[in-house]
């Protein structure tokens, strides 16, 4: 659906993007994820032919934006940061005016109330836009993009501004457009982006840290098998136990419950299982196990991690808030 | 045509605000004082004397009337929704101009009282009458072309304003000083005064060199608001 290659934008003698490839497939939400003014809202804009690349190439659909940007711009929905409302207007008459902006072919009138539908704003949709409060105008602003069906939905921090009951409304919608769009979406909130995204693309200073599916970026990054597990019982023994298993690398206490309990913390090695073997070990010697959880590494983890590593690799310290001033 | 969208979205910001009417309203006024100024100290029908001062009631209404043009858009951030839509630059940029234009038509047809008054007391040149509108409608076009031009360089529409009518004040000082200038530097001036060949339409000729001078300033005006944006807004 969306073919980048190559892609590069420079202010001055700031890159702002440097050199971004990726492809987003039909039917797939992909998504941005990266600290403030690591490029992501410049990708965007030169998604959808607002900022135009130094170098490199986009091809919507097929069209390659700077040849054929018409063809192209017909097949995107744009919901910049700040959604685009003017505030003279009522809701219905800038969907309308979007319809005929985007080349709508098909009824108008039944096309409005169709968005207005999905984005539940059909109570206020004589309202002018400049007494809607934040929520409904996020809402607005994402009926915008969604109106006259376009393939590729490209939503810069779609849930910004919402209430937690309307961020798993609109989450909910983008999951259900998915089967009939391909959406893009930036965030920096990563519970919603590993909840609705199929790919994560993790930019740091105008680069592609890491791609891949959710799961598989905290696992990849994950180098042992964490287990914290509590246990009544000596602590000698108890240490002596775990460390004589198969595949353990280290164990510390590191938690003190009340006199004979005690919370430890198992490293084992990766990919290796040893809830199993634990347990016997420790049913043998007649101690208890009160608590077990398995450390997942989570996106959180995995995005401070790759941020974090790649500043330490180039051990430079600019500061993300240059970016953000462009 | 895409032109037409746009056209019909910023008429419509215009009239179902004040801003249309005030300025509107505005204009009305002053060219009414001047026309009956003229007939009451003069007891002569005519309002050619009066139309002679319409350029410069509008040199400050233009400003004022274009400043929100394009500004409003980067304010509000709807320039990203306009411009990742299929829509040229041109387009846009032409939508906005007619829409102005045609609010500048709407107080010029407000204006036709006067002749319909100097028709009933007098016999009026209506020759003369008609050259000296088209020369008002052209003379306004370049204006509102600088005013859209210079809405287009910044976010603040207070700055758009003094830099149309900086620029404005600008080709009318420049017609000042064809007093003071002989020889080459006068004919310079002559070329480029804005004022200079609205003259031949008072004086009831529609000179071809004269409709062709507006309509290439404004066309330069609105050519370079495109170049602007591209080059500015789109980087």
């Amino acid at each position: 659906m969306i073919e980048v290659s190559n892609l590069s934008k420079s202010y001055g003698s700031l890159k702002a993007v440097d050199d971004i490839s990726f492809s987003l497939k039909d039917g797939e939400i992909l998504g941005f994820l990266g600290p403030n003014g690591a490029g992501k809202s410049t990708t965007m804009n030169m998604l959808c032919g607002l900022t135009i690349p130094d170098e490199g190439e986009i091809k919507i659909n097929g069209f390659d934006l700077s040849k054929n940007p018409r063809k192209a711009k017909r097949h995107i929905g744009y919901l910049p940061e700040i959604p685009p409302l003017y505030p003279d207007m009522t809701v219905l008459e800038l969907l309308s005016f979007c319809c005929e902006l985007k080349d709508y072919s098909g009824n108008v009138s039944e096309e409005c109330n169709r968005v207005l539908n999905l984005c539940g704003i059909e109570n206020v949709k004589t309202r002018l836009i400049k007494n809607l409060s934040k929520g409904y105008r996020q809402r607005t602003g994402i009926a915008t993009a969604l109106i006259g069906n376009p393939k590729v939905l490209i939503l810069d921090e779609p849930t910004v501004g919402l209430d937690p009951k309307q961020i798993k409304e609109i989450r909910d919608v983008i999951k259900n457009l998915s089967k009939k769009h391909s959406i893009i979406l930036s965030s920096h909130i990563l519970p919603e982006v590993s909840a609705i995204c199929d790919r994560i693309i993790i930019i740091n200073k105008g680069k592609i840290a890491a791609i891949d599916t959710p799961e598989n970026l905290s696992s990849s990054l994950q180098s042992s098998f964490n287990i914290y597990i509590e246990i009544e019982g000596p602590k000698e023994d108890v240490l002596y136990t775990i460390s004589s298993l198969d595949n353990v690398l280290s164990v510390e206490a590191v938690k003190k419950i009340d006199e004979k309990i005690f919370g430890y913390m198992i490293k084992g090695e990766k990919d290796k299982d040893i809830r199993r073997s634990l347990f016997y070990a420790l049913a043998d010697g007649k101690m208890p196990i009160l608590k077990l959880e398995v450390e997942q590494m989570s996106l959180e983890d995995a995005f401070l991690h790759i941020t974090l590593e790649e500043e330490f690799k180039e051990g430079e310290d600019r500061t993300y808030e240059d970016l953000d001033n462009i | 045509m895409k032109t037409w969208t746009i056209f019909k979205r910023e008429i419509r910001g215009y009239f179902y605000s004040p801003q249309a009417y005030i300025l509107m309203g505005f204009f009305i006024l002053l060219t009414g004082f001047f026309f009956s100024d003229f007939i009451v100290h003069t007891r002569y029908p005519s309002i050619q004397y009066s139309m002679a001062n319409w350029p410069m009631i509008f040199l400050f209404i233009a400003p004022i009337l274009t400043m929100k043009l394009f500004t409003e858009e980067r304010k509000y951030g709807t320039e990203k929704l306009v411009f990742s839509s299929p829509i040229s630059v041109t387009e846009v940029v032409l939508g906005k101009f007619l829409s102005v234009c045609v609010v500048y038509l709407s107080s010029l047809i407000l204006t036709l009282i006067h002749v319909i008054i100097v028709s009933i007391i007098g016999k009026p040149d209506l020759g003369s009458i008609f050259t000296s509108y088209i020369g008002n409608m052209l003379l306004g076009f370049s204006f509102l072309s600088v005013g859209v031009f210079a809405s287009s360089l910044t976010e603040n529409q207070i700055i758009s304003a003094i830099i149309s009518f900086g620029l404005l004040i600008f080709f009318w000082i420049i017609d000042i000083l064809q007093g003071i200038f002989s020889g080459i530097p006068l004919k310079l001036i002559k070329l480029i005064s804005l004022f200079e060949p609205y003259t031949s339409f008072q004086n009831g000729i529609i000179s071809l060199s004269s409709v062709i001078y507006y309509i290439s300033f404004t066309g330069i005006f609105l050519f370079l608001t495109v170049r602007v944006i591209k080059s500015r807004w789109l980087q």
